[in-house]
């Protein structure tokens, strides 16, 4: 199966594994407030299970999202980012738009999301707070990347 | 208020704006900003414009601003107000003239998405409706598809050519002369 694309101007949105640049999302990502220190070994994995989307600006890696998913039922969006020159020009709008209408990502019962400041733009997509916060549970460790974020073995 | 300058900025441009785009007033702050977007702009520019790109030519470009006869804008992103591209108003002459150049250019990687147009847009408008003038001229490089594209959009019209026109990047380059009169201009709708 060919992976998705969508243009608009001379900006692409990609789910070719071929067009991830890994050099400039495992930059981003290891000074992001939500994954502060990950390796680059460990977002190259992190890239492997997913649903990776690429934003470009012709040649150039600008964005990111990806999706985690049984592509069935339900779908974790995580690590989405667009590079501070390229903000306000609508392109994070539009990449959600992109992931949101992926045709392997449809009719799923639900989505979930972290976020500590685009609230607004998830929104427009339909997400929420959590309705019944009750019936979550978490296992979180925060401070998993403070070692450099290497890939654990068991020995 | 203190000086020209600061009447200059109470002018009213600073409040104009549309959803993705507001002018604003070229000063100091902007200096880095301004100095790392003619570095990152600087194939888009080749051969056309030749904006300052050191920090005293900068700020030669600002003093210059404050001229009678100048005024500069800088179209700023509504949202993040990143600076997406300059215009300047130059050799504003009045009397039975009532006329003026039009300068402007976008930065990397602000071209290419209307953001010129609507700025563009919110200038002419102050131009002809603040300051009064009757006729504004931009002289574009026949190849500058682009501009001219733009400046069409926007309703200049083709008024000739002037052969080796503008020196620009050390070459005498020739130019068309686009222009547009105040009776002519119809603000598009955004």
């Amino acid at each position: 199966m060919s992976a998705c694309e969508w243009t608009r101007d001379r900006f692409i949105v990609s789910c070719d594994p071929e067009k991830q640049d890994r050099k400039v999302i495992a930059e981003f990502l290891a000074s992001s407030y939500w994954a502060k220190g990950i390796s680059p070994e460990l977002v190259e994995k992190s890239l492997e299970g997913a649903l990776c989307f690429s934003l470009r600006d012709a040649d150039r890696q600008v964005g990111f999202a990806r999706v985690i998913s049984d592509r069935a039922t339900i779908a974790y969006l995580g690590d989405v980012f667009v590079l501070p020159e390229y903000r306000g020009i609508g392109l994070g709008k539009w990449l959600m738009q992109c992931v949101m209408s992926h045709p392997e990502l449809q009719g799923l019962r639900r989505w979930i999301l972290a976020t500590r400041d685009a609230h607004g733009l998830y929104e427009k997509f339909g997400f929420t707070p959590l309705k019944s916060p009750d019936i979550f549970m978490e296992r979180h460790d925060p401070n998993v990347y403070a070692d450099g974020g290497r890939l654990k073995t068991n020995t | 208020m203190n000086d020209a300058t600061d009447n200059k900025r109470d002018a009213g441009a600073d409040a104009a704006g549309t959803d993705k785009v507001q002018l604003a007033r070229p000063g100091a702050r902007y200096a880095d900003e301004f100095l790392s977007a003619v570095r990152r702009s600087r194939e888009l520019h080749r051969g056309l414009v030749a904006p300052p790109d050191s920090p005293e030519k900068y700020e030669q470009y600002i003093r210059g601003l404050s001229r009678e006869n100048r005024e500069g804008f800088f179209i700023v992103l509504s949202d993040t107000r990143s600076l997406a591209g300059v215009v300047t108003v130059s050799e504003i002459v009045r009397g039975g003239f009532q006329s003026a150049y039009l300068g402007y250019y976008a930065f990397v990687p602000y071209d290419g998405l209307g953001l010129m147009r609507e700025g563009l847009g919110l200038v002419i408008d102050y131009c002809f409706k603040k300051l009064r003038l009757h006729r504004l001229e931009a002289n574009i490089q026949p190849g500058n598809a682009r501009s001219i594209s733009l400046a069409r959009g926007l309703g200049f019209r083709l008024e000739g050519l002037s052969p080796r026109y503008l020196k620009i990047c050390g070459r005498w380059r020739d130019h068309q002369r686009w222009a547009m009169l105040a009776e002519e201009w119809q603000r598009p709708r955004q």
